[in-house]
This record gives structure tokens, C-alpha cells and sequence, in this order.
């Protein structure tokens, strides 16, 4: 600030900028202020007390309804033949049979070190998978060479 | 004097008493932004009194974060601007200075002539306030009328300060070449594309 009023005690051209700004300031202040009727808050009350109108929801149009449900139709269809043809191989009893020990092994280890147990469970499910990758990978190849 | 705080804390408990206890607090100084932003009493009270409406409907959402003031502004400043966007949109003038119902600022102690001169006067300065941008408007109306800071005027409007600084500072350049009957234009040579007022993104009205 008082490097302000210094400056401005030197610079003629900031002062007179200023004097012209506060003139506006001046000129604004004449505007009056606006005072709210005097029912204005009796109003609102009444209409929050009586229930104010809700928005209302959009309604679709029948074709929109239609469209989004083959949308939804075919996207089930889709993640239904997905799993079908992928899944079949990946999910056979075996496999899953050999998921569950490793798993087992993985959590007792994680019960019975927990220092370094979030590593160990995660290298024994990354060599699970690996495994179930690669049977399936030899099985396949076993299947083709047929 | 009963805090805003509390008063807050037992309108959301369903204590309507306590709201409107607020809304008389703040009344006033909603109506004078909304009137001197659209400049139309009916329309002023229409969203003055949605402000106080929508401010009820999400009470319940209100965490604190700011003062109930600030919010209560940000809610009306809000409204004005949308209403200001709505009428440019629907190519309508907002400036209803030969409406009935248009805002007029006289004194009952005039005497005629008097009340003439100052209603002249009034209708230049209010000429002038609605030349601005909604954006600079906005901003020194809070300023100036609700003599509220340049951070809570930031806070307000979701801004930086230094924005806000910068709004006001060309809001009143502005103001000083329009009511010295100067070209606004003007005072922005070599700051910008004819038609277009200095700062990001303020387009003129």
C-alpha cells in the first residue's frame, strides 16, 4: 500500500486514472438499492410449505424405448455367445479343480507369512494362470494336431 | 443475532421458521442483484424468489463448504446469468426501459424537474450497467452494490481472484467511456478484434 501511494505520488498519469476510476465508483453509488416487496417472503413460504413443483421426468418415445431394448437384447446376446465359445475350454471341471488348490496354497501361504504374503499370492496367481494358459494352449494343439 | 450457521443446521432439521428467518436475512440483497442485472421488477422477483426455492430444495446437499451467503449468491448470480442467456438466445432485448414495469429510481422529494434530471441520470448509469457483458456485470454489481470482496466475489462465481480483479477493472473502464460518452472500443484499441472486449471468452451481449 505504501508502495502504491508512493508511486502514485510521483506518476500523474496513475493518479488521474484513479480520480476517474473513483469518479465511476461515485457515479454507481447513485444508483439506489432495490428493496424486495414486502410480501416477497410470505410468498416463497407459502409456496415451499404448499409443496414446490417437481421436475418432470421426460417421456421417451415409444421408439426410443423399443430401440434401447434391442440394444440391451443384443449386448446380452453377444456377452452370452462370448462366454459360450471362450469360456467352455477354460471352465472345464479340471481346470477349475487345479484353480482351487493353487488358490489354497496361495492363502495359506498369505495366512501363514504375512509379511511378504500380498507378493507370494500374487506370483502363485500369476503362475496359475500361466499354467492354465499353457494347458490350454497344449490341449489345443493336441485337439488340431487330430 | 441468531447465526446463519444455525439457522441452516435447523432448516435442514425441517424447521421452517429458521428458514424463513433466512430468507428475510436475505431478501434484500437478492432482489437489489436480480434488479440490477435484468432490470425488470417482475422478473427480478421471479428469480429472487426461485434463488430462495432452490436454495430449500438442496439444503439438504449443503455441506458448509462455503458461507450460506456466498451460496445463496451463487444461486441467484447463477439464475440472472442463465435468464440473461435464455433472452439472448430467444433474441429478445432485456432492456425494458419503456416498460411499465422497468425499474425506476426517483426521490418523492424532487421536485419535478429534479425528478426528471434523476431519472435521466439513472437511465444512463442503467444504460451503462447494461452495455456491459453478464459476465463483467455480474461481477461489479456484487462488488459495488452487495459490497461483497474480490474473494468472495471469486468464490461467488467459481473464479480467481484475479480474474475477478481483472473483470471489474474493464467493467469500470468501460463504465468511464460510456458515461463520459466516450466509445467504449475505445479504451481496448490494440487489445483485441473489433467487436470483441478484452479477457477470455467474454463475448459482448
Amino acid at each position: 500500500m505504501e508502495k502504491l501511494e508512493a508511486h502514485l505520488s510521483r506518476c500523474p498519469n496513475c493518479r488521474e486514472e484513479l480520480a476517474s476510476l473513483r469518479e465511476v465508483d461515485r457515479s454507481l453509488s447513485r444508483l439506489p438499492h432495490e428493496y424486495a416487496p414486502s410480501n416477497f417472503a410470505d410468498e416463497i413460504m407459502d409456496c415451499i410449505r404448499n409443496g414446490t413443483p417437481k421436475a418432470q421426468p421426460v417421456e421417451k418415445r415409444w421408439w426410443a424405448v423399443r430401440l434401447s431394448f434391442i440394444r440391451d437384447l443384443v449386448a446380452a446376446a453377444a456377452v452370452t455367445l462370448v462366454l459360450f465359445w471362450t469360456g467352455g475350454h477354460l471352465f472345464d471341471s479340471q481346470n477349475v479343480n487345479l484353480a482351487g488348490q493353487k488358490m489354497d496354497i496361495a492363502v495359506q501361504t498369505y495366512v501363514r507369512v504375512p509379511v511378504d504374503a500380498f507378493t507370494r499370492v500374487y506370483y502363485t496367481v500369476d503362475s496359475l494362470s500361466e499354467q492354465l494358459l499353457l494347458k490350454e494352449w497344449n490341449s489345443n494343439e493336441v485337439r488340431e494336431s487330430r | 443475532m441468531v447465526t446463519d450457521e444455525l439457522l441452516v443446521h435447523r432448516a435442514k432439521s425441517g424447521d421452517l421458521k429458521a428458514y424463513e428467518i433466512l430468507i428475510r436475512r436475505y431478501q434484500h440483497k437478492v432482489y437489489d442483484l436480480a434488479a440490477k442485472m435484468v432490470r425488470n421488477r417482475e422478473d427480478a422477483r421471479d428469480l429472487a424468489q426461485d434463488t430462495f426455492i432452490r436454495v430449500y430444495q438442496n439444503l439438504p446437499r449443503f455441506r458448509g463448504d462455503s458461507s450460506f451467503g456466498t451460496w445463496v449468491y451463487r444461486v441467484a448470480s447463477n439464475k440472472c446469468l442463465d435468464y440473461l442467456r435464455k433472452k439472448k438466445v430467444e433474441g429478445e432485448r432485456v432492456v425494458l426501459s419503456t416498460f411499465e414495469n422497468d425499474v425506476h429510481f426517483s426521490d418523492s422529494r424532487d421536485s419535478p424537474e429534479e425528478s426528471a434530471i434523476r431519472e435521466d441520470e439513472n437511465r444512463r448509469l442503467r444504460d451503462a450497467l447494461d452495455s456491459l457483458p453478464k459476465a463483467y456485470r455480474i461481477a461489479i454489481i456484487l462488488q459495488h452494490y452487495q459490497q461483497l470482496s474480490y474473494k468472495e466475489i471469486a468464490e461467488v462465481l467459481e473464479l480467481p481472484v484475479k480474474t475477478v480483479a481483472t473483470r471489474i477493472y474493464r467493467a469500470k473502464i468501460i463504465l468511464r467511456e460510456k458515461l463520459t460518452g466516450g466509445e467504449a472500443g475505445a479504451v481496448q484499441a490494440g487489445k483485441g478484434k473489433p467487436g470483441q472486449l478484452p479477457g477470455k471468452g467474454i463475448s459482448v451481449i
